[in-house]
């Protein structure tokens, strides 16, 4: 568990089948300076969380399928990768606030890349 | 002593009297067959008298004084003319042709006595014999008389009772009666059976009762079965149409009973019937409306004023799970679940009472498993003919279905809004990724707009199969129709392959991306050169696989570009992506050709 450091760097993980809609989401952050790593399944991003530690952002689209589906995945996240910048999105009805994991921010579909920046600069970095 | 012998009152004064003074001379000298005569009527135990003699002089025995009445005793030797002075007139004729020697005989004649004390009505017949001597010569004339009363009272009283009979008979008017001998031929037909069947009875007197039937029954033999089972049985049914005499059919309600004589014997049949139609007719509109509430499907029932259900219908049986179920002991409230019973009887009911009528949405409670089957439940008040509340009358519809498809169309609204978001968020990366990679505003309008009609189509084509899959050839035609003449300038060949919708829009896209590039810089660019579209199914079962393929001829040569586009990009990354497949691009000189190879499950649906 001691072992993710996401601290400081600017790395993010997109969780998201719809590969239309993800590789918008990839371009945006690229254009930033990110690095971005992709997954269309939680089986995709199971692997690559258990692969990096420095991932600070994950973005997970609720209806992701595998193994977990995207709110699981999401508690996953929280756990193993305690101070990681968590969104939850989701075209579905709304997922309520004590469904979600701590201090996951939940992103009704479509979203608003540039507020998600926003948030992400405003966040503290953490120890 | 003439007549010595004799006994009686009359034989003393025959004795007694004074002959001498009379015509006929002292009894001594009386001739031989007066003597017998009078001897014999003396003896005889029935009324007799004698007129002898030209004087018509009267003898008769104590039988006769009954007749005589107060005539008695001063009649004995007198005139019998004189004694009958009172109907002499009557009687000259009859004595007169006596002494000329002519036998007359009275059957009948009706005398009052007082012989027993009263006033009697009597009757005899009397028979005025000619008395002769031996030369011939009428003497007299003997009458014995011979009591009729008791056979002619009886007679009377047949023919009383028959004329009181056939009164009663007639009387009955409401009822046929009509009586027939063994082989249906009538004897007797009531003034009933001529205002019911309009036959006068001389018209039906020795008729068979055949004309009384309709056609199909003397078919079926119906008036033999009736004599056989009035024969057989006792009795015979006679419940069935009948026809008048004006051809008019009537309903009858009655029977056909053997007749019997005084042996028990049957001579003949009666039959009495009834004009039942009006009864019939409202019988049969009661029961159509019997056959209403029994054939609707709707839940029919009915309880009186204390709630207590006296009937319901099959469908609400099965509704409630009550088949074969005795339905008396339940009351309105046991159709209900504990939570509702309160709204029945707080709300519903008095409702009912003050409005006339309750209809809403609430839950029957099934008997056998408790489940709770929504319903629209109307309850009315059920009056008597005179206006007064004798229960409550409910209609009541099953809801079950109605809410099943309104919680599926509850379902179809979140899904349709989940697609909708989808679509929009597709949309959004699309017009991002277009605004980021456009040289120009000009650029990315137009290139925008085109790509939103792809999608558009796209969608077309999902719609229509409820977003479930779309026909591979029809989204490439679509697809592909804005951006040449398909048949000549783009040629489609390929299977049947329904896509999956999740590929659907990508693949739309991908095509349009192909034309955009195809008449920018490849075939479509001038006006003779083609593309061929096709795709394959390979293989069988899970291991099958779909090949596309897109060829372009007759462009301007063909080399790869410098720096590949969104457009470009969106082809292969997005095809290998949603495809799960291989994607390949090739700029050969004589013509740019794109290949896709994926296994069939992950880009169509199997079935249909």
């Amino acid at each position: 568990m001691g072992q993710s450091k996401p601290i400081g760097s600017n790395t993010v993980l997109i969780v998201e089948p719809e590969a239309l809609v993800r590789f918008d989401m990839i371009a945006f952050f690229e254009e930033r300076g990110w690095r971005v790593y992709e997954a269309e399944n939680a089986d995709q991003a199971m692997d690559i969380l258990d692969e990096r530690n420095d991932i600070r952002v994950v973005l997970i689209d609720a209806m992701v399928s595998g193994r977990m589906d995207g709110l699981k995945l999401a508690h996953y996240v929280r756990e193993r990768f305690p101070p990681t910048l968590l969104f939850v999105v989701s075209g579905d009805a709304p997922v309520p606030q004590e469904a979600l994991p701590q201090k996951a921010t939940f992103l009704p579909k479509p979203f608003d890349l540039h507020r998600v920046m926003r948030q992400i600069e405003q966040s503290p970095v953490t120890p | 002593m003439r007549f010595r012998d004799h006994k009686g009152e009359q034989a003393d004064r025959v004795r007694g009297h004074e002959w001498s003074a009379t015509p006929l001379g002292a009894l001594d000298r009386w001739p031989p067959e007066l003597r017998t005569l009078v001897g014999l009527m003396l003896t005889a135990n029935q009324p007799m008298f004698i007129v002898w003699g030209e004087a018509q002089t009267l003898l008769y025995n104590d039988q006769l004084r009954p007749i005589l009445g107060d005539k008695h005793p001063g009649a004995l030797g007198r005139p019998f003319l004189d004694v009958w002075s009172d109907v002499a007139d009557d009687m000259r004729p009859i004595v007169e042709a006596a002494y000329a020697g002519t036998v007359t005989h009275m059957d009948d004649i009706t005398l009052f006595t007082d012989r027993n004390g009263y006033d009697e009505e009597t009757h005899f017949s009397f028979s005025f014999n000619p008395i002769r001597n031996d030369d011939g010569e009428v003497l007299g004339f003997f009458c014995p008389c011979i009591e009729t009363t008791q056979a002619v009272i009886a007679a009377r009283t047949i023919r009383e009772n028959n004329v009181r009979n056939r009164q009663i008979v007639d009387s009955a008017t409401d009822y046929a009666i009509i009586a027939t001998d063994l082989t249906g031929q009538v004897t007797t037909w009531n003034e009933g059976a001529r205002r019911i069947l309009g036959w006068t009875e001389a018209e039906m007197l020795g008729q068979t009762l055949e004309r009384l039937f309709t056609p199909e029954d003397r078919e079926l033999g119906r008036l033999e079965k009736e004599m056989q089972d009035a024969l057989g049985q006792g009795r015979g049914n006679d419940e069935r149409w009948h026809v008048r005499k004006n051809g008019e059919r009537f309903w009858a309600a009655g029977e056909m009973t053997p007749l019997l004589d005084g042996e028990q014997t049957a001579v003949g049949f009666v039959k009495v019937l009834r004009d039942q139609s009006v009864q019939r007719l409202a019988e049969e509109e009661r029961d159509r409306f019997v056959r209403l509430a029994e054939n609707s499907t709707d839940f029919v029932g009915m309880a009186d004023t204390q709630g207590r259900v006296f009937y319901i219908n099959d469908a609400a049986r099965r509704l409630v799970g009550l088949e074969d179920a005795d339905i008396t002991k339940l009351v309105i409230a046991d159709f209900f679940p504990p939570e509702q019973i309160e709204i029945v009887a707080q709300t519903v009911l008095p409702t009912v009472a003050h409005d006339g009528h309750w209809a809403g949405e609430l839950s029957f409670r099934h008997f056998s498993t408790g489940e709770l089957i929504p319903v629209l439940y109307s309850v009315f008040p059920i009056t008597d003919a005179a206006g007064a509340l004798i229960g409550y009358g409910t209609v009541t519809r099953d809801y079950r279905e109605l809410k099943r498809a309104e919680s599926e169309m509850q379902l179809l609204n979140g899904e349709l809004a989940h697609r909708l978001k989808n679509v929009l968020a597709v949309v959004q990366s699309i017009s991002q990724q277009t605004l980021r990679t456009a040289p120009n505003m000009a650029s990315a309008s137009s290139d925008l707009g085109a790509r939103l009609v792809a999608l558009g189509a796209a969608t077309d084509v999902l719609t229509g199969s409820s977003w479930r899959s779309a026909d591979l050839g029809e989204v490439a035609m679509r697809a592909l129709a804005p951006h040449g003449a398909i048949g000549e300038r783009i040629l489609l060949d390929g299977p049947r392959v329904n896509l999956k919708a999740e590929v659907t829009v990508a693949f739309a896209l991908a095509l349009h991306e192909l034309a955009t590039n195809a008449a920018k810089y490849g075939a479509l660019s001038n006006d003779r050169g083609t593309v061929t579209f096709g795709w394959n199914v390979a293989g069988g079962g899970d291991d099958s696989t779909l090949s596309i393929c897109w060829r372009e001829q007759g462009g301007p040569p063909v080399s790869p570009p410098q720096r590949k586009g969104f457009g470009s990009i969106l082809i292969e990354r997005s095809l290998k992506s949603y495809f799960r497949g291989k994607a390949a691009t090739h700029y050969k000189p004589e013509g740019l050709s794109f290949e896709l190879e994926a296994r069939l499950s992950d880009a169509a649906t199997t079935g249909e």
